[in-house]
């Protein structure tokens, strides 16, 4: 739920892949899978993206899939 | 027999004849194992998210087939001592109706932006 604190008000995460309607999470879905990883090619957690735990279960695998064949990066170059 | 597809990447030196005989020879090797090959996707030559043996490119092709599963473990050998070929993946094939979204992304990013304050 959305709670009220001191100066600043939160807004109700809600799963995106639920509201995009999207079935199974493919590997090959470079673009969609971007946005589910930091800017140093983490997986964001569940808590922080509000993805529920079926798409988030499909998410880890499809991110990892992509890492093989290079879609992804396993981290990213600035860090290197 | 199960659907499988195997996505490859290929050294982007290569030109287009030779990518050609690549694929061509991957299809035989498939129908050769006992399967049968249902379609081949070429995406072209794409930018790595990190470098594979000093390239920063790589040329992708997928492959859905219907084989046995002894023809996967064949196929990824062959894979393996082919130098040509940078990477390799196959997986079990989720049939793409359950793949597609409903909604559009660039609807969503439309309504995301609205929503943020």
């Amino acid at each position: 739920m959305a709670r009220e604190r001191e100066g600043k008000s939160f807004k109700k995460k809600y799963c995106k892949l639920c509201f995009e309607k999207v079935g199974f999470v493919d590997y090959k879905d470079d673009k969609r899978l971007g946005r589910f990883v930091t800017d140093r090619g983490k997986i964001v957690p569940r808590r922080v993206s509000g993805t529920c735990a079926r798409h988030q279960k499909q998410l880890t695998t499809a991110i990892k899939r992509a890492r093989v064949l290079a879609l992804l990066p396993f981290t990213s170059d600035f860090y290197r | 027999m199960t659907k499988y597809e195997t996505t490859f990447i290929l050294d982007p030196g290569l030109d287009e004849a030779k990518v050609n005989e690549e694929v061509d020879r991957v299809v035989q090797w498939i129908k050769g194992l006992g399967g049968e090959v249902l379609e081949v996707q070429r995406w072209g030559k794409k930018r790595l998210a990190y470098e594979i043996d000093r390239r920063r490119d790589g040329i992708y092709t997928l492959v859905l087939y219907e084989g046995p599963g002894d023809s996967v473990k064949e196929l990824e050998r062959r894979f393996r001592l082919n130098e040509s070929v940078l990477r390799s993946l196959t997986v079990i094939h989720v049939p793409p109706e359950l793949t597609q979204p409903q909604v559009d992304a660039d609807a969503v990013a439309a309504a995301e932006d609205a929503g943020d304050e």
